[in-house]
């Protein structure tokens, strides 16, 4: 089963869009503020029935600050419970970063998880890195949790706004100024001036003029 | 309060091995079958075997482990012959509570104790009220069997007294040495038998001395105590479990002589609009209601009430002690278990709580209590889950841990 986890709700709203032609009713995408119907579906109660109706669950709105705590705390709770393999693609903004350096952080952070006494203490959990995946594993289960990160070049606003800007041909100066600066402020301009504010409408409508992006066919190709 | 420090519990029921520190709120969460009263059974076990193995309202072990209509031998981990509980306590004294099981005799460890024990029951006559513990097995005692005999004969030489008793006098000699044999052959029947039966040993060691062993047999009612050492430590502890109904005038009349019921009265009285007060009248536990004239029978009142009350008047009762509570929540509304997550903080200054629960509600009250009172810190959370192999894996949060994740992220701290 695929689980992405990203940053907020305009990007599981733009990965929806992005993954419907694949999955269409096969996806099932929570929005909003709430991890617990994450933890909900992949409970041992429910696992095997979404597995087979979702294979692909879209998590967002986070928030950037919250996107760790949310992976930690699927990990805590996933890692061992089915003998299956759960593939996460952690999807986050690079915001100017090398992906080196963030790969490098999210492995130290998932190394300080699994040896956190608090949460594994007697068995502790394995760890390998292959072909740029992380591989966990604990050691009372034949279970396997893949874990991916992907970056967004910059961040996703910004691609949204800049690529809706470019189809549209605008040179809105005011616009341009805040692509840089506050791309979420870009992004509300541009919703207001063409889709009444309706900010979900701009993002899967741009979605289309962005598929074709580099970044976009991967992570389309990591999705199994 | 924080009396225990830590609890290490290996091979027992479900749980393989686990380990966690100790709040002064420990909140255990956790699916079904995760071991959540099991671990509540441990600290119980461990803790009560300073006290006999009973808790302060003299409810036995067996009453709480279902030891009647168990088979002993589950009471270890499948595959296992010794289960222990590892509890530090306060002043760094260690607890170790081992659980020993036998299919037929006695583990080496305890052969010398088990022995004198049954060799001293032997000559002190009390062998028989082990073996009747089970009124099962009392019909069919020998022992019980010629113990009529034996009042048969006195009767019968009552009634020959007023006649010629020497006539009857070698009669009499012959069946006394005759019953004199067979309860020396039931005896030593009770004896090979009490010593081959399948048997859970429960050894209790206070810093690796010897303080209480029990003993229980399949079949058998309860526990026997083999030994009991008075310890320097007795820790007042109770437990509130969907398994024992505890009556309310019994911790009502416990309350009024600890002097403490007025004061959780006022507590209730202030947080129920409608309760004025609870009394007993002609033996008869009645409530006072603000909307009404006449008192009402407690009986007439709701579980919710009841359960609430109950578990009021228990954690006075063990001030500087231990409470355990498995699944307060059960048939509470929301009101009462933000009144009873106030009761648990405000009690657990001088009191120790260990609460297991499925409840979101009384879980999120506890913790926004506790928070407002400026306890975070004292809360802890052990979640519990079971993996594809069966190993029970436990996580701990602090109450700042768990607060941050709820407001972050809105984790369901229960898990699923």
């Amino acid at each position: 089963m695929n689980v992405i986890i990203c940053e907020g709700k305009n990007d599981a709203c733009f990965l929806n869009e992005i993954m419907k032609e694949r999955f269409n009713l096969r996806m099932h995408t929570i929005y909003y503020h709430e991890l617990e119907k994450l933890q909900e579906m992949l409970g041992t109660n429910c696992y095997n029935f979404v597995k087979t109706k979702y294979p692909l669950i879209i998590y967002g709105d986070g928030g950037k600050a919250n996107i760790i705590i949310a992976l930690r705390r699927i990990v805590v709770e996933t890692l061992g419970k089915n003998n299956d393999e759960l593939y996460i693609i952690l999807i986050r903004d690079d915001d100017g970063a090398p992906y080196e350096v963030l790969n490098t952080n999210l492995c130290i952070e998932l190394q300080s998880l699994l040896r956190d006494r608090s949460k594994f203490i007697v068995h502790i959990p394995n760890i390998e890195c292959n072909d740029d995946f992380f591989i966990l594993t604990h050691p009372r289960s034949r279970g396997i949790l893949k874990i991916k990160l992907k970056t967004v070049p910059s961040n996703l606003e910004k691609q949204i706004a800049k690529k809706t800007m470019e189809f549209k041909g605008l040179t809105d100066s005011k616009i341009l100024e805040q692509l840089d600066n506050d791309p979420h402020k870009a992004l509300e301009l541009l919703a207001n001036k063409y889709y009444s504010g309706d900010e979900n409408r701009l993002i899967r409508e741009s979605s289309i003029l962005l598929k074709d992006e580099t970044w976009v066919n991967e992570i389309n190709r990591l999705v199994n | 309060m924080e009396i225990i420090k830590e609890v290490k519990i290996s091979n027992y029921k479900g749980l393989e091995d686990i380990q966690f520190p100790c709040g002064s709120i420990n909140i255990i969460v956790g699916p079904n079958n995760t071991g959540k009263s099991s671990i509540l059974e441990s600290i119980l076990m461990s803790i009560s075997s300073l006290n006999s193995f009973e808790d302060a309202l003299e409810i036995e072990l067996s009453d709480i482990l279902d030891l009647d209509d168990v088979n002993i031998k589950y009471f270890i981990l499948q595959g296992k012959k010794k289960s222990t509980v590892e509890v530090e306590i306060f002043d760094n004294n260690i607890i170790t509570l081992d659980i020993l099981y036998e299919e037929r005799g006695y583990p080496q460890e305890v052969a010398s104790d088990f022995l004198n024990f049954i060799n001293r029951a032997s000559t002190q006559s009390t062998l028989d009220s082990i073996y009747h513990r089970d009124p099962r097995k009392r019909v069919r005692s020998p022992i019980y069997d010629l113990s009529r005999e034996i009042r048969f004969l006195e009767s019968t030489l009552e009634k020959e007294e007023s006649r010629n008793i020497d006539s009857k006098k070698e009669e009499i000699k012959r069946m006394l040495k005759l019953m004199s044999e067979r309860l020396e052959s039931a005896i030593e029947e009770y004896r090979n038998e009490l010593i081959k039966s399948e048997k859970l040993f429960l050894v209790s060691k206070l810093n690796h001395n010897l303080i209480a062993m029990h003993v229980t047999m399949d079949e058998y009612i309860g526990e026997i105590p083999v030994l009991f050492e008075k310890s320097s430590y007795n820790i007042p502890l109770i437990i509130s479990s969907p398994k024992i109904n505890y009556d309310i005038s019994t911790l009502y009349k416990k309350l009024v002589n600890t002097k403490k019921l007025q004061d959780v009265l006022e507590i209730l009285k202030n947080r129920i609009p409608y309760f004025e007060d609870i009394r007993e009248v002609n033996g008869e536990m009645v409530v006072l209601l603000g909307d009404r004239t006449e008192s009402l029978p407690l009986s007439f009142m709701g579980d919710g009430l009841k359960a609430l009350l109950k578990l009021s008047f228990m954690a006075p009762l063990v001030k500087n002690g231990i409470v355990l509570f498995d699944e307060p929540e059960a048939s509470m509304h929301l009101g009462y278990l933000n009144i009873l997550a106030k009761e648990i903080l405000l009690n657990s200054s001088d009191t120790q709580f260990f609460i297991s629960t499925h409840s979101l509600e009384l879980l999120n009250k506890i913790l926004e209590s506790a928070d407002k009172s400026d306890k975070l810190e004292s809360v802890r959370i052990l979640r519990l889950r079971r993996l594809s192999d069966g190993f029970i894996e436990r996580e701990t949060l602090s109450g700042g841990e768990a607060k941050e994740e709820i407001e972050s992220i809105e984790t369901d701290l229960r898990g699923f």
